[in-house]
């Protein structure tokens, strides 16, 4: 095989384990190769666990040699955001409080990734507890953007952002909450999927906020999104938030055309204030969607800033109350800007939010209604590339939530309304930089949106980029 | 339905809204919201939460107040299955 197998996508290294092609033990070889390389400018992986792994790998190869074949994942080796529960493992969430936790059960996501074959390569760095936007962790340190070291991946699913791009594992997965999958896949330049509230089973994910957490995909592809999406989606006995609503042929998704589709683009909010880099990809991407068949219609959407403000309420208190007993025990183990974060929560009345909770199904009524003409929106991930770690490690500052809040503006609001996201990269900014867009859908549709990302990703080369280490 | 109920909501939203004023919590208010929570915090950190979730609080003062007392609370689940026609 003549490609470096760890720069393969998911589907083509799994069909090539499949057809003998390469084997389960070559590929994982091939990604300890890139995370020997990357991995001390990087700081995207928690722990790596070589030996294990190419343990797996061989019995992988053994088996398929029996013709015996586990999965559609068989011998795929991919690493996930320590926050997974996995029986036996440890699990930090990124913090000095779980630094030693061991999981009695494994999550029902990575389990079911487990029994389509898959291989533990390691486990990824996040922000503490998974609340932080942009991949600083004070405990164990930033993780690096692969495009440009020293500028952030996005959080809080910075180590998924990281390997992800720099291919040290072929997808990882995430937790979007308020916007940590499509983050790190904007400021990393991969592939995230944010999926509807209660798409997938949250049970055995380490929680934030119950009512906006969500597990989906950072990957190289809408495809490799779309196989992950198809082996994890569905209804789960263990969490019972996870829907029940039929699932689609995501796979079979991903070769549909555009012709016929419409989207959406916002007049106001998700085109303000913009970086000119940002503002251009923008255009690029309306233009190549157009060319590819997909009619463009503006659309007016309800005040988003009210629906930001509600989500930021409901995370704030959802996240102290998770959080009171070691607030009270343990406020010294919390980095500053996490304990800051979650002391944000003590402040809202209990009516407060539940007038938050209560006005979703109106909010989300509103949304669909306005969007009722277009199969999907299309709006920017973020105002900005990536900013360098030390422009944003904003410390105990005054000003820390400003910062944030510019940063999460235009993702916090899909969680609050529980719709399904798709960040496809979509360029490049002046400084190598890449940029993202997030095609925003209709609750459970997550197939239509895969459909456009994968038809955008035929027509553009951006998602294989690949960052050097030189 | 949930709709129709929702352009009600803004248009009175915005009548009220001058009405009441600011509702951004001091650190005065935030410093006994928190202790009666269980978590007492210094003066200083209440002053730092006022700034940090003021904002939210006054972008959602044209809501808080003003739902209708008999909406569903678990309606979310309803409009996230709700069909509408082109």
């Amino acid at each position: 095989m003549s490609i470096e197998p760890a720069l393969m996508s998911l589907t083509a290294v799994a069909k090539a384990i499949a057809d003998k092609q390469v084997s389960s033990n070559e590929v994982t070889r091939s990604c300890l190769h890139r995370i020997a390389q990357w991995q001390g400018k990087l700081n995207a992986f928690m722990t790596v666990e070589a030996e294990s792994a190419l343990k797996a790998a061989a019995e992988a190869d053994a088996a398929l040699a029996k013709g015996e074949s586990r999965g559609p994942l068989h011998g795929v080796p991919l690493a996930h955001k320590d926050m997974y529960y996995d029986a036996g493992q440890v699990v930090t969430c990124g913090s000095l409080i779980r630094r030693d936790f061991v999981a009695a059960t494994t999550s029902t996501a990575l389990q079911r990734l487990k029994d389509a074959g898959t291989i533990r390569l390691g486990a990824l760095g996040m922000a503490e507890f998974a609340y932080g936007p942009t991949g600083h962790n004070y405990h164990y340190g930033a993780v690096h953007n692969p495009w440009k070291l020293g500028h952030v991946t996005g959080g809080s699913s910075s180590g998924s952002g990281s390997a992800v791009a720099a291919r040290l594992t072929f997808a990882a997965l995430g937790s979007d909450t308020g916007g940590s999958i499509r983050m790190p896949a904007h400021f990393c330049g991969v592939t995230g999927l944010k999926v509807t509230y209660g798409r997938v089973s949250r049970a055995g994910a380490m929680p934030l906020s119950q009512s906006l957490d969500t597990v989906g995909p950072l990957a190289r592809s809408a495809e490799d999104c779309a196989l992950l999406l198809g082996l994890m989606a569905g209804a789960d006995g263990e969490d019972p938030t996870a829907s029940t609503a039929p699932l689609a042929d995501y796979m079979a998704a991903t070769s549909a055309s555009l012709k016929g589709l419409k989207i959406g683009v916002p007049t106001s909010f998700y085109v303000d204030d913009l970086d000119a880099d940002v503002a251009k990809i923008l255009d690029n991407t309306i233009a190549v969607l157009k060319r590819e068949g997909a009619d463009i219609i503006k659309v007016e959407l309800p005040d988003q800033r009210q629906l930001s403000a509600a989500c930021q309420l409901v995370l704030a208190v959802e996240a102290a109350a998770f959080h009171k007993r070691w607030l009270i025990e343990r406020p010294q183990d919390y980095g500053p800007q996490v304990l800051m974060r979650l002391q944000n929560g003590l402040s809202v009345p209990a009516v407060l939010y539940l007038e938050a909770m209560r006005w979703r199904g109106p909010a989300l009524a509103a949304h669909v209604a306005a969007t009722a003409n277009v199969d999907a929106v299309l709006a920017p991930v973020a105002p900005v590339a990536a900013p360098s770690i030390a422009e944003s490690d904003v410390g105990n500052s005054p000003n820390a939530e400003a910062v944030i809040q510019r940063l999460t503006r235009f993702t916090r609001t899909i969680n609050y309304l529980g719709l399904p996201a798709l960040a496809i990269p979509c360029g490049f900014n002046a400084s190598g930089l890449p940029i993202g867009m997030q095609l925003i859908g209709r609750s459970f549709d997550e197939a239509t949106l895969l459909t456009i990302g994968a038809a955008f990703q035929r027509a553009t080369d951006f998602h294989t980029k690949v960052p050097s280490a030189a | 339905m949930l709709h129709s109920h929702s352009k009600r909501l803004a248009c009175r939203a915005k009548e009220r809204e001058s009405e009441r004023g600011m509702t951004r919590p001091s650190a005065k208010e935030i410093k006994p919201i928190a202790d009666v929570a269980g978590v007492p915090i210094e003066a200083t950190v209440a002053e730092r939460i006022a700034n940090s979730i003021g904002p939210a609080f006054e972008s959602f003062a044209p809501i808080a107040g003003t739902l209708p007392f008999d909406l569903e609370p678990a309606s979310f689940l309803l409009a996230q299955t709700m069909k509408v026609s082109r």
